[in-house]
């Protein structure tokens, strides 16, 4: 029965449609999302959780992820689907290597305060950050000056 | 047998994952105190588990898909925290049965001491560091 039952999980659908909702606060930056791009964003998110061996119940954290970098001054609309789609690679991949040790937001918040700061705005930069970096980084609420 | 979710539908199936997502985001919720959305494969598919431990749905039976059909005709949460109140108490009551064989043996092993060789009885009651 084990094997049986599969994991249940958040659908592409749902994630699509919450990202299309959360325009309404990025748009006031300039950052939008057509359907078709949140679409694509959806299965790029649902792609990542399985390279990355997780599951998502409940609310994605991508429409999160989101609204919490839409202020960044290194974004621009013509690279915000892109930019999203790396930064949710490394939102999930960083989850794991931290090993459960930081919560969404604290990573959220560090991830968002590196790219704005030493990382201006190079998800390449943010990619090298380890472990004991990133938890040191949320310990001290220093985001901005380590990349 | 067949495996279970070849006997059930394509709707049913559906259904059954329907009515599992939401138990096991509380769940998932309750295992990281709400500060993360997403958990390792192997967290999920434990906490899967003891959701289907409490439904019923555990191990494999010829009358699993009757009881899955069960579970989609009844609210599924209701289902759990009945599952769960049953668990409970069975552990509750192991437990009790548990303390009641040890007082016993304990007794026992007391009305024995007293028929024991007086050598033997002043070294099962000395503390184990005089017996060095």
């Amino acid at each position: 029965m084990k094997a049986m039952i599969p994991l249940p999980a958040l659908s592409p659908q749902g994630t699509a449609e919450a990202l299309f909702r959360r325009n309404d606060r990025t748009a006031r930056f300039g950052l939008t999302l057509t359907r078709a791009q949140c679409a694509r964003l959806a299965a790029s998110h649902a792609e990542v959780l399985r390279e990355t061996g997780r599951v998502e119940v409940g609310e994605s954290a991508l429409p999160r992820l989101a609204e919490a970098l839409c202020d960044s001054p290194y974004l621009a609309p013509e690279t915000w689907e892109e930019t999203l789609a790396e930064m949710t690679a490394l939102f999930y991949r960083f989850k794991g290597l931290c090993r459960e040790r930081l919560s969404d937001d604290a990573l959220l918040a560090v991830l968002c305060g590196c790219f704005n700061g030493a990382a201006h705005g190079c998800t390449e930069l943010l990619a090298s950050l380890d472990a004991p970096t990133l938890l040191r980084l949320a310990r001290t609420e220093r985001g901005d000056g380590h990349a | 047998m067949p495996e279970l979710m070849t006997v059930l539908t394509a709707a049913e199936r559906q259904a059954l994952c329907e009515q599992l997502a939401p138990l096991l985001a509380h769940r998932v919720a309750l295992y990281t105190a709400h500060e993360s959305s997403s958990v390792p494969v192997e967290t999920a598919r434990a906490l899967l588990d003891g959701i289907l431990l409490h439904l019923g749905l555990a191990g494999t039976s010829a009358d699993s898909a009757v009881r899955v059909r069960a579970v989609l005709s009844a609210d599924a949460a209701e289902l759990l925290a009945q599952g769960e109140r049953e668990t409970r108490r069975a552990v509750l009551h192991a437990y009790a049965r548990w303390q009641q064989l040890v007082r016993a043996q304990r007794g026992k092993g007391q009305r024995a001491a007293h028929r024991l060789p007086r050598a033997q009885k002043e070294r099962r009651l000395a503390p184990p560091f005089l017996l060095c």
